[in-house]
């Protein structure tokens, strides 16, 4: 399984892994149309990460260790997160006339410098932010909403120092 | 000399046949080693090169995508050509994807018609 999984195979993945579901039910919870699904869903079947009984797809958990090692290595998570802010930034620059998205993307970068206890001020609402998140989803867990998977909200928070970032990108060719 | 005999070829086409002296011009080669190369003298690969992107300029592929890729092949470092060939993929992958839905849907529309 080269290069991990995409973004398109992910999101059924996730969608899968809460419960079984038949091909409309993906449909409405990944919002991936019928013959999209069609080309990707056999793929995951190949794989074996799910399997296809009497009518509904799920979970292949039998041997899920193995392949959810393989999908979850450093190497292709990085793919995907990459994956993933590309197209937000490119959702946010995106001129569209008409409103085509679920929702207004919001993308924030800032460079600033900060004194050290500036900087705990930051980290410590970043480790709120963290917390908030991991508190939400015990929520979910404790008492579920109708949530999709495709309504999810992405967000993608970091913290560098800018003349580690210009190394980097340096480093890179 | 294939590689040779190939370029040299299409660059004569590509060229209408042009004469030593336009060749040179144009190369910047030698009118005397042009001579020689066309009457089987081994290339140097800076003479290849020449050439090649004289070639590539006139079939109007200097900065496209095949060009870029050649030259980071040759420039780039290993990891930085690897994490190209992975975007690549990728984007390949998931235009399979929708190229193979797209088809069906065209083979379900003709037949539903």
């Amino acid at each position: 399984m080269k290069d991990g999984l995409l973004i398109i195979e992910r999101i059924i993945v996730e969608s899968l892994s809460k419960k079984e579901r038949n091909l409309q039910e993906i449909i409405l919870d990944t919002n991936l149309d019928h013959s999209l699904l069609l080309n990707i869903l056999p793929n995951l079947l190949m794989k074996n990460m799910i399997r296809y009984t009497r009518g509904t797809y799920s979970i292949e958990k039998e041997n899920c260790f193995q392949w959810l090692n393989e999908i979850n290595k450093t190497d292709n998570i990085k793919e995907e997160a990459k994956e993933l802010f590309i197209s937000l930034v490119n959702q946010y620059f995106k001129k569209d006339c008409i409103k085509l998205r679920a929702m207004e993307p919001q993308l924030k970068i800032q460079k600033v410098w900060l004194t050290r206890d500036e900087e705990l001020v930051l980290r410590s609402h970043m480790a709120s932010l963290d917390g908030f998140f991991n508190g939400v989803k015990a929520s979910r867990r404790v008492k579920p909403e109708r949530e999709k998977t495709c309504e999810q909200r992405v967000v993608i928070w970091g913290l560098s120092q800018y003349s580690d970032l210009v190394d980097g990108v340096l480093e890179a060719v | 000399m294939e590689l040779q005999k190939t370029i040299m070829g299409q660059y004569m086409l590509l060229n209408q046949e042009p004469t030593l002296k336009k060749i040179a011009a144009d190369t910047g080669i030698q009118i005397t080693r042009v001579f020689r190369l066309f009457n089987g003298s081994t290339m140097k690969l800076s003479e290849y090169q020449i050439f090649q992107h004289r070639v590539k300029e006139k079939m109007g592929l200097t900065d496209t995508l095949e060009e870029m890729a050649f030259d980071c092949s040759l420039k780039l470092s290993p990891e930085a050509i690897k994490d190209i060939e992975i975007y690549l993929r990728r984007k390949m992958e998931i235009w399979k994807i929708k190229h193979a839905s797209t088809q069906k849907n065209k083979i379900a529309n003709l037949l539903s018609a």
